[in-house]
């Protein structure tokens, strides 16, 4: 036995219904959803108030 | 203890910050919140560069540190807020994001929805570039749970999201304008 089946089972789920990977045409549906999400904030300029807070933990370690 | 830094680790750091705030906000579903989490995350990792060897996985270090705050953090709140569908991802699922078009507001609602440790090992995996061997150090499992984990999650999403095989998948997610 698998070490997944082994955890589905313990957690009385069907094996099949919750380990088994989606068909490969899913799979890149949501691949692809996923990485629009993850992207979207990733381009995304670093916010001020962080670049400030880098900013303040040089200072604290100059002196 | 604040401390000097060298000039290629703090740039280094710099570098990850914006694929860590990715990762903040698809994990916690809220911009804000996940600027918190970040700058948490920031502060502590600032703190504890000295147990941070140079040349290894800067990533996964500061990937690590912020998924055991987030999580410490839901504990936290967990305790203290007991509400009575005891659910605090509804509450994030009802005010989803407000850009992007339709698609996408489905697919973030969804994957606010999901369990937590299904979320989590799904980004890592899906989105930002983890091994699965990787994202079981992250999350401080077995790769085998990480897998089980990544495929629950994608049969969830796909049952939310009503997919099946005549599912559009050639049509690009952002306007080209």
């Amino acid at each position: 036995m698998t070490q997944t089946t082994a955890i589905a089972e313990r957690e009385g789920l069907q094996p099949h219904a919750a380990d088994e990977g989606l068909s490969p045409n899913l799979q890149a549906h949501i691949g692809r959803h996923l990485r629009a999400v993850f992207d979207e904030v990733a381009n995304e300029p670093i916010p001020d108030r962080l670049l400030r807070l880098l900013k303040d933990l040089e200072r604290s370690g100059d002196k | 203890m604040p401390q000097k830094v060298s000039a290629s680790l703090r740039d280094a750091l710099v570098g990850e910050m914006t694929n860590l705030r990715a990762f903040a906000v698809s994990l916690c579903g809220d911009r804000e919140r996940a600027d918190d989490l970040v700058q948490e995350t920031l502060f502590k990792a600032w703190n504890h560069l000295d147990s941070f060897r140079e040349g290894t996985n800067l990533k996964a270090w500061l990937f690590t540190i912020l998924r055991n705050t987030y999580f410490s953090e839901r504990r936290k709140r967990r305790r203290e807020v007991e509400d009575a569908d005891g659910s605090y991802a509804d509450q994030l699922a009802s005010r989803p994001e407000q850009h992007g078009h339709m698609e996408m507001q489905d697919f973030r609602a969804a994957l606010t929805r999901l369990p937590d440790d299904q979320r989590e090992a799904l980004i890592l995996v899906g989105a930002a570039g983890f091994s699965y061997e990787e994202a079981a150090e992250i999350s401080g499992c077995a790769v085998g749970t990480i897998k089980s984990r990544v495929n629950r999650a994608r049969n969830r999403l796909s049952e939310m999201l009503g997919l099946d095989e005549t599912t559009d998948n050639e049509t690009p997610l952002t306007k080209s304008a």
